[in-house]
């Protein structure tokens, strides 16, 4: 446990998490390379449409050079490339400030690119790359080392209460509580194996319906149980997101969130300092 | 102070902010979300509520025809939304982008097209994308024209029929 009162630990665990779910988030966008051209979904010509910037600015002419198909891909292998070599160990030996800040840049990128289609996954990884950039400018600044990783932990904390917050005012999480079944009911998200299982348990519907919503709203308590206490949210935290990605296909979710658990741990294990004085 | 102490400030300032923000675009805190999603071109403003308050209960399915030269109507084939559920899915995954990509259009055009005036959801991105997308789509015999259609069904096990959400004008292909 004292390796998570470490920040360099801290920041090494996000960083690995964080960039396995890119990697693989990365190579899927480039399998889906046909879906960025000018007929296809994520056609630029239809995107560009939403027209932010004036049609005769620099910014415009720029975003439309990089945007634009196939340059777009260029961005995409960029990425991967860039991921690479932060990932490998002994390629880049210099700064690693450089590459964050390309992934950074190429995240932003594609999350302008893509109006449709993105998820609180690719909302969690960008949030963490920023902070990881932010620390990698300066690893020796521990004041922005120390406010990167609680500003990570009360993003993830604010997630999972908000999901919570939210549900405790729908009546099929609530009163009528059959949301877990309906949602694994459906193609999009769910498995037919398992709604079927479901189908006439109501009390385990109730369980799983009632205890996602307690948990989830309960979460930021995680920050005063201490150890091992903290254990019982973050272990539900990822049986939970293994669960999502083994029923419901939401693969980059479960990197995306545990590259947040480090920094939750620190700062529990912080204010658990402050407890015992 | 140096320009170190100015950087850790700002930086600081920074986070704060964004944290702040953050909070306030999840809760519409004195009806501020507009304001700051309105600026938010690269989504760094994320959106926590997953499945809440009413989750997603039912599979939407798009369906397309063709009118050929003669103006004749084609029967409506489906465009799957969905993909067959499998455990390397939890690793890779690669069609889960383009089906969650189609499933935001199709949502937010059935949402626009109970709220918004025809020639207002018309020039919509998403109605635009959709008769991009469908136009595109491979086909045995060249048509004239192109329609499509959102439908709503209620799960594997339904205890409703499917019901139209809603139908596109025919677009020229």
């Amino acid at each position: 446990m004292d390796n998570f009162l470490n920040i360099e630990f801290i920041y090494a665990c996000m960083k690995y998490c964080v960039l396995i779910g890119i990697s693989i988030s990365t190579i899927e966008l480039l399998y889906n390379w046909k879906s960025f051209q000018d007929d296809r979904l994520y056609s630029w010509k239809v995107i560009a449409t939403r027209g932010y910037f004036s049609k005769n600015n620099i910014l415009h002419k720029l975003a439309h050079f990089v945007l634009k198909y196939p340059n777009f891909l260029g961005t995409i292998i960029l990425r991967l490339i860039v991921v690479l070599l932060l990932i490998v160990p002994g390629i880049w030996e210099f700064s690693q400030a450089p590459l964050f800040l390309a992934l950074v840049l190429t995240s932003l990128i594609i999350n302008y690119r893509s109006p449709f289609g993105q998820d609180g996954s690719d909302q969690m990884s960008t949030i963490v790359i920023i902070v990881l950039f932010l620390y990698h400018i300066n690893p020796q600044n521990m004041i922005v080392a120390e406010v990167g990783i609680w500003f990570i932990a009360l993003q993830s904390l604010l997630s999972y209460f908000t999901a919570g917050f939210f549900k405790s005012k729908g009546d099929k999480w609530t009163t009528n509580p059959t949301a877990v079944f309906l949602i694994f009911n459906t193609s999009t998200y769910g498995s037919k194996p398992i709604a079927g299982y479901l189908q006439n348990k109501q009390q385990a519907i109730t369980f799983l319906t009632w205890s996602t919503v307690a948990v989830e709203v309960l979460f930021p308590a995680v920050l005063f149980t201490g150890y091992p206490g903290m254990i019982i949210f973050l272990g539900w935290g990822l049986g939970f997101h293994l669960m999502n990605a083994l029923v419901m296909g939401l693969n980059s979710f479960l990197w995306a969130f545990l590259a947040t658990y480090g920094a939750i741990i620190y700062c529990c294990l912080q204010l658990s300092g402050y407890w015992i004085f | 102070m140096n320009l170190s102490d100015i950087f850790t400030y700002f930086i600081v300032g920074c986070l704060g902010f964004w944290l702040l923000a953050s909070t306030i675009c999840q809760f519409n805190i004195l009806r501020l979300e507009k304001i700051f999603r309105g600026m938010d071109y690269f989504s760094l403003l994320p959106r926590w509520s997953f499945f809440a308050p009413n989750p997603g209960v039912t599979d939407y399915h798009l369906l397309y025809r063709d009118k050929d030269l003669e103006d004749e109507c084609g029967n409506w084939k489906e465009f799957s939304m969905t993909s067959k559920r499998t455990l390397l899915g939890a690793v890779w995954n690669p069609k889960k982008r383009g089906k969650k990509a189609l499933s935001d259009a199709v949502q937010t055009l059935v949402r626009s097209s109970n709220e918004l005036e025809l020639s207002q959801y018309k020039t919509s991105i998403c109605y635009i994308a959709l008769v991009n997308f469908i136009s595109s789509l491979p086909r045995k015999a060249q048509g004239k024209a192109t329609q499509f259609m959102i439908m709503e069904s209620y799960g594997h096990f339904p205890d409703k029929d499917p019901k139209m959400l809603f139908r596109s004008e025919f677009h020229k292909i």
